[in-house]
């Protein structure tokens, strides 16, 4: 909320400066957001005096006039069409290159023939006052030459309130003056209220139809207003000075005493009234057409103003086109209601109406002021168009009003909850400068809470008002004090941690990634299972929850590509989504990418591109992780290269997956066709239990290099897994060495060399128990894979 | 005899001496120690002396080959000693880098996410983390934010189009540990939430870490002590810090901190005594216990911390960038 410093210090005036008097709200907590000066944009603009006036000829029968003007720096013409010039006034003169507001900045032209040195301006023009009927006719005191903004001290600053959803109260000059008088210790100043005599009898019918969500309606009706009456300037510069701008002198005077009091009103041309005023649910589908011409659908209990068959405003909200105040009206219906917060909350979201008037009703409206509100909004309005006001028809539901409550507070619990004893005499202070009635014992209050603080309803709220009052950075700090429990159930360390390590160390960097891609993409990536949407995405790339890191992963690669990264070798943790038999999954997973150089360009290592085996050996040493063994199996990931790609087995089930990407994909986002990705599912890594130590034997090695043909298309993993099993008791170690296919090996043969290191745990082996031993494992290797030793 | 002997000696150690390579000083353990070498002769040739003379002679013969053995081992040092000099002299470019291996590092909001969690565990706290897609009653109903609370537009939420939502807060953690332990409880929630803005200070994810203290007499003093003590050990300093009143629906009463920055008083984190609501439907008894909460920005701490000024280059995953923090 915006509100003008100078109005609020027409309420109260502490002695204090602007700087200061912001920080007395922000630490009462109205945050200060800003705060900027009003006419900021208003410049070189001065008092002038006309000292001679010329008809301008050839203007096709308009009056125009070549003014002389004394600014105080000189004398300069200027072209004039006001009707109301004339020598010996004083008016506010724009020099050249004078700006009057963010947009129109006056320059020096030839108007009609004649040179015209900068222009006079009126009230509008300036911003400063309503009337658009003539130039400014400032008062003959004025000294020519002094700026415009110091001669009728427009000086004001603009002071933006970021107010919390629980201070419906702030939401007026009053509310915030009330609170700078609690901190001040100030009485605030209060505008002269008193009810205005009816003049005509004439009044409209009011009718609750929803008193639940209407329990007050007040209406007036006034007759006979000027239609050719403008706003005040005073009332101009106290809207601008809240952030409005003058819109008509009716709507201006509901708009003021909205922000003077808090309480919105709301203008009707009576002759669109008719029979009068029915508060009731919308019906499903029933239209009206707005204020700012939108029309709108309704649906089923949003809360209407009718005149009994059509909708006239969406209670609380805004008002239909057809009822507005216009240039014409005469009559006026003014309505000053008490709408539940309930009522209206939700109703501007739904029809995408934000307006001052709803943001009050829903955050909540002192439910006992429209009486003083209908009087004060009464009384301007007759001041600022004239009229004759008739009395004020009240329909009310008293039993829906909310009642006045009262909330205890123990002294004891005060104590206990601040952590530290607020004198007594203090407490009782606070209550009293908050307008808090109190009855007090020995153990603590009962507080009467004014109307206009709906917000206080529990003891936990009263508690708050003492430390908010007393000053949240008085309260001293100390720390809990509390038992130690061994509590297995939640982690010490994060789950992810050693798994993230591992991959760092290898060479990846880690991360971050939005949760949400492009539907087509996740699809694309991840064919199984649907995944979860979301309704309302940021933009449409971000509409589906990812089924797999991996496209995020090729984004980031992509991204640094773009910008001369060669070598990319990134990671990212975090959780994939699916919808699995109608449930939501959602799991975590790690991944990686790797594209480049397989290590960094140097002087004595041989330069190379990445491949498969590089990242097998990454992914084998985060496996390694599980201490248990994995198995590799044809992958059929929808991302990978189908002769390049792996899934991961282990004794739980598969675990993720490797392998270079797919051409069709490296294709189309443009990537290395060498581009390897690695995913897996993070869950098996988290409380890995101790690995169980085995006895160190100590006797001694034998190591046995066996090279082996076999078919070129049986999988090394089936020999080692034969040979494993074979050696079970002895093997302590098993290397594939060399891996030969060529000259001096049959054509789709290959050569594979495998390293055994061998040990008896019990006793020293002996090379006949070793010959023994390999005699019988190529025997089983050649009837299984047709194995001959080379 | 012994003359000739004397002779032998002389000349062996002198020949010993002049040795300059391995191999001859092989070829002269062999000419005067090996099987036909010239004391083995010697030796041999003592049983046919008179018996009488074979211990003297033996002795003597027994000098002389000790002598050379002793000769030989210490010009093999002294072989073995020259070949280590000069291996000395033999330097290699030290100068030239070595073999590299890739860089790796963690993110840096992980970063920081690792530290606050291991400031809170030796605080006594443990970690607890939930789901990110969540229901309405954990996200806000059970946090005191019922439908149309006006608090929901803080909030900008993203639906997922069956009713179920993104986490805008860790909150709902805390909701799901109250309801399943018994206090005392401490704990501290770190994760990905999600809100609906984007700009240089918002992504529509974010990073939040959420803390909770429920147990008998727990005060807004703790809360401040707590706060106070965890902000001088993220930031390495006495941070000049101020509690102002704020409003959340989950706690009352409720503040909002600032730390005192470059530019003046910067907003850091929301927190607040937990309102009896949300104790109640937990299942927490609000005359026994009462607890406090706070939560803030993981993304914004790591940016006031190392000097980043635009939130959106966390995600923009360029290594330039990730390997400074790294």
């Amino acid at each position: 909320m915006k509100i003008s410093e100078k109005w609020l210090r027409s309420w109260i005036d502490p002695e204090i400066d602007t700087e200061k008097l912001c920080d007395q709200l922000t630490n009462l907590g109205l945050e200060v957001d800003g705060r900027e000066f009003t006419y900021a944009n208003l410049s070189g603009v001065s008092v002038a005096e006309i000292k001679s006036i010329e008809k301008v000829d050839g203007t096709d029968g308009k009056a125009i006039t070549n003014c002389t003007l004394d600014t105080g720096r000189g004398s300069v013409q200027v072209i004039c069409g006001a009707p109301n010039v004339r020598v010996g006034m004083k008016s506010a003169y724009a020099k050249d290159g004078a700006s009057l507001n963010e947009k129109d900045h006056v320059k020096k032209a030839r108007l009609y023939g004649v040179e015209s040195d900068g222009m006079l301006c009126s009230g509008v023009e300036l911003g400063i006052s309503a009337d658009a009927s003539g130039i400014l006719d400032l008062s003959e005191d004025l000294q020519v030459g002094v700026d415009v903004k110091d001669a009728l001290d427009l000086h004001d600053v603009v002071i933006d309130i970021d107010l919390t959803p629980n201070r419906g109260d702030c939401l007026s000059i009053r509310g915030i003056a009330r609170e700078l008088g609690v901190v001040n210790q100030l009485p605030v100043h209060q505008v002269d209220i008193e009810s205005v005599v009816a003049q005509v009898s004439q009044e409209l019918p009011i009718e609750l139809a929803n008193p639940n969500g209407c329990p007050r309606y007040l209406g007036r009706v006034i007759t006979n207003i000027d239609p050719s009456a403008s706003t005040p300037a005073w009332m101009v510069q106290r809207l601008v000075g809240c952030g409005l701008r003058p819109i008509d002198p009716v709507v201006d005077v509901t708009n003021y005493v909205m922000l003077e009091l808090g309480q919105p009103l709301h203008a009707f041309d009576l002759t669109e009234v008719r029979n009068g005023i029915v508060v009731r649910d919308a019906n499903e589908g029933e239209k009206l057409t707005l204020l700012d011409g939108t029309e709108i659908k309704f649906d089923a209990g949003t809360l209407l103003i009718t005149d009994g068959d059509t909708p006239l405003a969406i209670a609380g909200v805004m008002g239909g086109e057809r009822s507005g105040i216009r240039d014409d009206t005469k009559n006026v219906f003014l309505e000053c209601a008490y709408f539940t917060p309930e009522a209206i909350v939700g109703t501007p979201r739904l029809y995408g109406l934000q307006t001052d008037a709803s943001l009050r009703y829903e955050r909540g409206v002192d439910p006992e002021l429209q009486y003083e509100a209908i009087e004060r909004a009464t009384r301007l309005l007759c001041e600022v168009v004239g009229g004759q006001p008739g009395p004020v028809t009240v329909a009310e539901s008293s039993e829906h009003i909310p009642n006045k409550r009262t909330v205890e507070l123990r002294k004891e619990r005060l104590a206990m909850l601040i952590g530290e004893k607020i004198a007594d005499s203090e407490v009782e202070d606070i209550f009293a400068r908050l307008g808090l009635e109190i009855e007090s014992d020995s153990d603590g209050w009962r507080v009467s809470i004014p109307s206009y603080r709906f917000d206080l309803s529990i003891e936990e709220d009263l508690v708050e008002e003492i430390c908010r009052v007393h000053g949240y950075n008085r309260i001293s700090a100390s720390h809990p004090v509390a038992s130690l429990p061994f509590d297995v159930e939640l982690d010490r360390i994060s789950e992810s941690l050693a798994l993230r390590n591992r991959i760092a160390e290898l060479g990846y960097y880690e991360v971050i990634n939005y949760s949400f891609i492009e539907k087509e993409l996740n699809d694309r990536f991840t064919p199984a299972f649907q995944a979860p949407q979301v309704e309302n995405p940021i933009a449409s790339q971000y509409e589906s929850m990812r089924k797999s890191l991996v496209p995020g992963l090729i984004d980031s690669a992509r991204h640094n590509l773009s910008r001369q990264q060669e070598t990319v070798r990134l990671f990212e943790h975090g959780k994939c989504f699916s919808i699995e038999n109608g449930h939501t999954r959602q799991s975590d997973r790690i991944a990686g990418i790797a594209l480049g150089l397989s290590r960094p360009e140097g002087w004595a290592t041989p330069q190379r591109g990445i491949d498969f085996y590089d990242v097998k050996g990454d992914v084998e040493r985060v496996l390694a992780l599980l201490g248990t063994d994995a198995l590799y199996e044809r992958s059929d990931s929808a991302f990978l290269h189908p002769g390049q790609a792996a899934r991961i087995v282990i004794k739980s089930g598969t675990v993720g997956s490797f392998g270079k990407l797919h051409p069709e994909i490296t294709m189309a986002m443009e990537l290395p066709e060498e581009t390897f990705v690695f995913e897996l599912d993070a869950e098996p890594f988290v409380h890995i239990g101790a690995p169980q130590a085995e006895h160190v034997a100590p006797f001694p090695y034998v190591r046995r290099d066996l090279a082996l043909l076999v078919s070129g298309g049986t999988p090394v993993q089936d020999l080692c897994l034969t040979i494993r099993d074979e050696l079970s008791d002895l093997l302590s170690d098993l290397t594939v060495f060399d891996l030969y296919e060529g000259e001096n090996v049959e054509a789709h043969q290959k050569s594979v060399g495998i390293g055994l290191l061998l040990q008896d745990k019990k006793s020293t082996l002996t090379d006949e128990t070793v010959a023994a031993r390999i005699e019988s494992l190529l025997k089983r290797l050649a009837s299984q894979f047709n194995v001959t030793r080379r | 005899m012994a003359t000739e002997l004397d002779t032998l000696r002389t000349d062996a150690l002198a020949r010993i001496k002049g040795a300059d390579t391995d191999r001859a000083l092989e070829e002269l353990r062999i000419a005067y120690l090996g099987r036909n070498g010239q004391i083995t002769k010697r030796l041999k040739s003592i049983k046919t002396l008179p018996k009488d003379e074979r211990p003297a002679a033996g002795a003597s013969i027994n000098a002389v080959r000790n002598a050379i053995e002793a000769a030989l081992e210490e010009q093999n040092e002294a072989l073995l000693r020259s070949a280590r000099s000069s291996n000395l002299t033999e330097a290699i470019d030290v100068t030239l880098p070595g073999r590299q291996r890739h860089g790796g590092g963690h993110h840096p909001v992980n970063q920081t996410i690792t530290r606050i969690e291991s400031i809170f565990v030796a605080a006594g706290y443990r970690i607890a983390v939930g789901p990110e897609i969540e229901d309405d009653y954990h996200n806000f109903e059970a946090l005191n934010i019922p439908a149309n609370h006006p608090a929901r537009a803080m909030h900008d939420t993203f639906y997922l189009t069956d009713g179920s939502l993104l986490r805008t807060h860790t909150s709902p953690v805390q909701v799901r540990v109250m309801q399943t332990m018994p206090p005392p409880i401490r704990i501290i929630c770190p994760g990905r939430v999600y809100r609906k803005d984007l700009d240089r200070t918002h992504t529509p994810m974010f990073h939040q870490v959420e803390g909770l203290v429920i147990d008998c007499g727990i005060s807004f003093a703790d809360l401040k002590g707590t706060v106070l003590g965890f902000l001088n050990e993220y930031f390495e300093r006495e941070v000049e810090v101020r509690f102002r009143p704020s409003y959340f629906p989950f706690t009352e009463p409720s503040a909002e901190v600032d730390i005192m920055g470059a530019k003046g008083w910067t907003e850091i984190m929301g927190c607040g005594m937990v309102h009896p609501n949300v104790l109640s439907e937990c299942g927490i008894d609000t005359e026994i216990y009462s607890g406090f909460a706070f939560g803030f920005g993981a993304d914004r701490m790591t940016m006031l911390k190392y000097g980043i000024n635009d939130l959106r280059m966390f995600f923009e995953n360029d290594i330039r960038f990730l390997q400074q923090l790294a």
